[in-house]
């Protein structure tokens, strides 16, 4: 029994040493972004700054528009999260909830183009926005992300879930099925619905590769893209970059730390049961 | 009048046969139409932004097309031989395996630990368990600007633990031998908790009865991971090594902040090669060529994958 306790106090003290080395780049970015350029060049490794200096951050304010690239991020993500909760509604409602040839097949299809990577078709896609003339704009940096076959899988999994006799009540009780899709079947939906605007929202905060091609002038740059451009800008004032980062990283953890469960949640469910 | 009524009248006069054919396989014309309206946006998506895309990849890879000129230049399977024989090219395949190879053994590793530790019934596992996934959320470019901080030969905390160790550390990103392993170090820190979590969800669902028999055999700790855990985590394992795989194929953000392929293109990989050939040098055919062959290699592990990891998974 002795040696059982001690076993998992040693696994306890794994884990939290394990935490603080995870933690440890954030908390070395906070403090940096907090220190002088004096303190920072000058002395090594204290996590808490001597005295509290605000001017990387001013540094970074004036060095690059990052309420400019906050609002191109937010909108680019808002909007195409917004877009991707409809389809994925939609989409998944039709391939749960509704009978008719070839639904598995679709399915099937939409699950491939999973695995199609996104460098691959990155040039052909650059060319046809091109042909649209929508390089350098919002609707180059949305309308391909409108769609996310992540996001159906989840919600006609949910779906699949749901009993069919809530939805004949609703029926018989006159409703069409857009009606019951909204009245019935979304109320319930609610937590698949909660991990498709999670994941979608971060995938497109996060998004780099595609903004970079995308965007060619500063004001339609997001905050990744102008968070890659500062550091070659400045590659080596530290402070000033650290700061930036703290600045981009604020909404993601936003969410994060309001809907921890949902993010594990999506994961475990998508990843283990297929 | 809401669509279902508008299609049940166009099925009574318009569609009788095809109404009676997928009546008789067990479908109703007018749910047919509505599932098919309701997938409309993701066909087109699909279509457009997918299949189009795919193909027409495959069509520049025949040319050579410097994107500014409306002249293409045929040049048959030529970009491909080029390819093989392209150092540059070779070279970024090479560091891209030895890249997945390393990040996926040592991610494995990590990821199955952290699972292990957080598998335990303690106070306070939940604000650890946020800990370990939380380099998930934030983005790659954030999490590349601090390592390359970290890495700092000079000023990085790297160095200067070593230094306090009486190691002298190396100079990690600007160290030919070194750079690709720092970005491996930094891209485990990464994503190891969103693999600790499937591993987290796969402990969770292995019966208690497995390991109570044990207990009565008196298996020690080693010998029920041994022979009771890790096979029946097997299909968690292949699972994330087939998404570690993927994804290091796809390598790309930490690259382009932290190295830039260098030093002397050490760390160039596939999809860095790709970004420079279309989006700096606009040698547009030959970059597709290196788009098609990603694709095939991604392809064919998602192959292997549907063969041998789904058939062991439950659905």
């Amino acid at each position: 029994m002795r040696r059982k306790k001690a076993a998992s106090l040693v696994m306890m003290i794994l884990a939290i040493a394990g935490g603080i080395l995870t933690l440890f780049p954030y908390l070395w970015m906070l403090a940096t972004s907090l220190k002088s350029q004096t303190e920072v060049y000058s002395s090594g490794l204290s996590l808490i700054p001597h005295h509290i200096d605000w001017g990387g951050f001013k540094e970074a304010l004036q060095n690059a528009p990052i309420g400019r690239y906050m609002f191109n991020s937010i909108l680019v993500s808002v909007i195409s999260t917004a877009g991707v909760t409809v389809t994925s509604l939609l989409a998944g409602y039709a391939l749960s909830r509704m009978r008719f040839p070839g639904r598995n097949f679709i399915f099937l299809i939409i699950l491939g183009t999973m695995m199609i990577p996104h460098q691959a078709t990155m040039i052909p896609n650059y060319i046809l926005l091109n042909w649209f003339g929508w390089i350098n704009s919002y609707q180059g940096l949305i309308v391909p992300f409108l769609v996310y076959p992540f996001g159906i899988f989840i919600i006609r999994n949910f779906m699949l879930s749901i009993p069919r006799e809530l939805e004949e009540a609703a029926m018989l009780d006159g409703c069409g099925r857009l009606m019951t899709l909204l009245k019935v079947i979304l109320p319930i939906s609610k937590p698949a619905i909660a991990t498709v605007v999670i994941f979608t929202f971060t995938f497109m905060w996060n998004d780099f590769f595609w903004p970079l091609v995308m965007t060619n002038t500063t004001e339609m740059r997001t905050m990744q893209v102008g968070l890659a451009t500062l550091k070659s800008q400045f590659p080596m004032d530290w402070p000033m970059l650290m700061s930036a980062t703290v600045l981009s990283s604020i909404p993601v953890f936003l969410i994060y730390f309001c809907f921890q469960k949902f993010f594990v949640k999506g994961i475990a469910s998508s990843g283990v049961k297929g | 009048m809401d669509v279902v009524s508008i299609e049940r009248n166009t099925s009574i006069s318009k569609h009788k046969g095809l109404s009676g054919s997928l009546k008789k396989r067990g479908y109703t014309l007018s749910e047919t139409l509505a599932g098919y309206l309701y997938l409309t946006p993701v066909f087109l998506w699909v279509l457009i932004f997918m299949l189009f895309p795919m193909g027409y990849v495959i069509y520049l890879s025949f040319y050579k097309w410097n994107f500014v000129s409306s002249e293409k230049h045929f040049v048959g399977l030529g970009n491909y031989v080029s390819l093989l024989h392209d150092p540059e090219f070779l070279g970024s395949l090479n560091h891209t395996f030895e890249f997945t190879v390393v990040s996926v053994l040592v991610t494995i590793v990590m990821s199955l630990i952290i699972a292990l530790l957080l598998n335990q019934q303690i106070k306070g596992i939940g604000i650890l368990r946020s800990i370990f996934y939380s380099p998930v959320v934030v983005s790659m470019i954030a999490a590349a600007m601090v390592w390359s901080f970290l890495y700092d030969p000079q000023y990085g905390s790297i160095n200067n633990i070593l230094h306090i160790m009486g190691i002298s550390g190396p100079h990690w990103l600007d160290d030919p031998h070194w750079a690709l392993i720092s970005i491996v170090i930094m891209t485990v820190w990464k994503n190891m908790g969103y693999y600790a979590v499937i591993y987290l969800a796969a402990l969770q669902g292995i019966s208690n009865s497995y390991y109570e028999a044990a207990a009565l055999d008196g298996a020690n700790r080693w010998k029920v991971f041994r022979f009771i855990t890790w096979p029946l985590l097997m299909p968690a394992t292949l699972l994330i090594a087939v998404m570690g795989i993927i994804n290091s194929f796809q390598v790309f953000g930490q690259i382009y902040v932290m190295t830039q392929g260098g030093p002397v293109g050490s760390t160039n990989v596939i999809v860095y090669y790709l970004y420079e050939k279309a989006f700096q040098f606009f040698e547009m055919g030959y970059a597709s060529a290196v788009g098609f062959v990603l694709f095939i290699i991604i392809f064919v592990i998602t192959l292997v994958q549907f063969k041998y990891v789904d058939r062991k998974m439950d659905f």
